[in-house]
């Protein structure tokens, strides 16, 4: 193997490691940025590491792996009590030390007594089961005192009930590999235990990438027609007023069906839907979640289009909001290329664009009217002609507000 | 066709638009934002995106490209909010390097994770504790070291080591199987 084989090998393992250096970047940068065969290695390298990455899941040492861990780490503990048991026999206590020691317990009890009557915001490694992390969104969190939070991105919480906003809302269950998504405006119920979790879907939309369980423990979704019963899959439940839905997309769940009590085992793939005979049939909801007010859209949805400079990114001065037939002049702009920002409601998730007849589709912020990459706008050559513009704004799916028109110039 | 069953419909393509390129999708987040749990996060709110509208996802050949292009704003989105270490590459180039990312095909797919399962295999305890930590468990440096009562710096270079290796062996593998 020749040694610039070698150096790629090695920055590239280094990168997908963690491990690279700032003197090792430097030369890999240039030789990604010259070298298209090291460019095409490295993504066979991030291919293959992902599919080590499911080896590794599927691969049953799990157990084995963590006991060999504790032990190891039991050992080191061990060792380093023993260092400590030596020193103390050196320094024996004095009523000083046990005196500072009672009070730190003292004061320890009150901050528990505090904390237990507080909505259960806490630090991850406070307790190893009962806590969930917010990965993405924000909910509002109703502890069973009946006190409420506003919980956000990295925030984590224990037992209570969850109201997913206006957008969905991302779980991590803390010490395992469990993912939830909570779709807007859904409400559950958690209740984290010793001997798992219970899920209680009161409305709207759960999805579950549920960890292989511990033995003993069982992941439990329960709807109002119906509870699935969970060891290690991947599922979607929604529930809502006398329909309940069940999607399983890997593993197998069991589904018990409230109003006939039958139990129904669902392969991966495999879709189910619990219906009640009558509304009355339904189970009530204990506590019927405030349903949230529509939200009100007010006129315009679309403000306007501003003029960018995409070599700068930036919004070219005096052209912040073009009105209709407006023209575009080459020599007074000293402008080659140009993008047009659309300038909407923050509540806009996508737009539709349409440009002498052109149609595209902005999903992300901010939209443009011909197209960028997180803000760098792309670079639309200025040509003479007269343009049509339609922008329509939409959220989560419907089409809001009024089509957008405009019609400008270039010369 | 009722509301419904278009809705399972849309619902059953996105499962399976995300089950067959997974791997893609996460391979390009992994280059572009070095970081596993980044990679993650990207494949999760792709994930997130085509629930919210399934009818969106092109059909046949529109899909990879919109896949790709979504997979690399979401990989610099999310890169440079949740970035824990600074990015050392050069974006754009770490851009070239996740369109260079293919495809592929079950297949292939299957054919290299037996030669990832037989190569794991060789891999001693030791490796295959830190492997599994880091990319099954998601174990930092730190917590890996701390399980193990070594340092940071030796589980980063068993890290790396038992990578090239496995490396190494997959190659084997390759060059035996075409030979």
């Amino acid at each position: 193997m020749s040694a610039e084989e070698n150096d790629l090998r090695e920055w590239v393992a280094a990168y997908l490691t963690q491990t690279l250096t700032v003197d090792e970047a430097g030369a890999f940068n240039q030789r990604l940025r010259e070298d298209s065969a090291a460019r095409r290695y490295m993504a066979e390298q991030c291919r293959q590491d992902v599919m080590l990455r499911q080896c590794l899941a599927s691969r049953e040492f799990k157990q084995g792996n963590t006991a060999r861990l504790v032990r190891q780490a039991a050992k080191q503990k061990t060792r380093s009590h023993t260092r400590q048991r030596s020193r103390s026999r050196r320094q024996p206590v004095t009523p000083f030390y046990a005196a500072a020691a009672a009070a730190a317990a003292v004061l320890l009890f009150v901050i528990y007594g505090m904390l237990q009557s507080q909505p259960r915001v806490v630090h991850e490694t406070q307790t190893r089961q009962a806590v969930a992390r917010v990965e993405r969104g924000s909910a509002q969190f109703y502890s069973a005192t009946g006190q409420q939070r506003l919980l956000a991105d990295g925030q984590a919480f224990q037992n209570g009930r969850w109201e997913a906003g206006s957008e969905s809302l991302q779980l991590r269950l803390q010490h395992e590999r469990t993912r939830l998504l909570l779709t807007a405006d859904s409400v559950v119920d958690m209740q984290v235990h010793n001997n798992g979790s219970t899920w209680t879907v009161h409305r709207g939309t759960l999805h579950c990438e549920v960890a292989k369980q511990p033995a003993g423990a069982e992941f439990l979704v329960k709807g109002r027609l119906g509870e699935v019963h969970v060891v290690g899959t991947a599922l979607t439940v929604e529930s809502n007023a006398g329909r309940m839905y069940v999607h399983v997309d890997s593993g197998a769940v069991m589904v018990l069906e409230y109003a006939n009590n039958q139990q129904h085992r669902l392969e991966a793939g495999a879709s189910m839907e619990l219906r009640a005979a009558s509304e009355q049939e339904a189970k009530p909801e204990e506590e019927a979640p405030p349903q949230p007010a529509p939200l009100q859209w007010s006129e315009p949805v679309i403000e306007s289009l501003s003029l960018i400079d995409p070599d700068t990114n930036t919004v070219v001065t005096g052209y912040e909001a073009l009105v209709e037939d407006f023209v575009l002049d080459r020599e007074k702009l000293s402008l080659e290329h140009y993008n047009l920002r659309i300038n909407t409601d923050p509540r806009v998730d996508m737009v539709t664009t349409e440009v002498n007849a052109a149609q595209s589709k902005e999903l992300f912020r901010p939209f443009s009217l011909f197209s960028d990459t997180d803000g760098d706008y792309k670079r639309e050559l200025l040509r003479p002609g007269v343009y049509k513009v339609q922008v329509q704004a939409y959220y989560r799916n419907q089409r809001v507000g009024r089509t957008f028109t405009l019609q400008f110039t270039v010369k | 066709m009722s509301a419904n069953s278009e809705s399972q419909l849309g619902r059953m393509r996105m499962v399976q638009v995300l089950s067959q390129y997974q791997v893609m999708i996460q391979a390009q987040a992994r280059s572009i934002c070095g970081d596993w749990q980044l990679a993650e996060d990207v494949y999760q709110e792709i994930a997130m995106i085509l629930a919210k509208d399934p009818d969106a996802i092109p059909e046949d050949d529109g899909v990879i490209p919109w896949l790709r292009e979504m997979t690399r704003r979401k990989s610099l989105e999310w890169g440079r909010k949740h970035r824990r270490m600074p990015q050392l590459l050069d974006e754009q180039i770490l851009c070239q390097v996740a369109d260079e990312v293919d495809a592929g095909e079950r297949g292939a797919e299957i054919e290299l994770k037996e030669q990832l399962e037989q190569c794991l295999d060789k891999m001693t305890e030791q490796q295959q504790d830190i492997l599994y930590g880091r990319y099954h468990e998601g174990a930092s440096g730190e917590e890996l070291a701390r399980r193990s009562g070594r340092t940071v710096q030796a589980i980063y270079a068993i890290l790396k080591r038992a990578r090239m290796a496995i490396e190494r062996c997959v190659q084997q593998h390759q060059a035996g199987s075409h030979s």
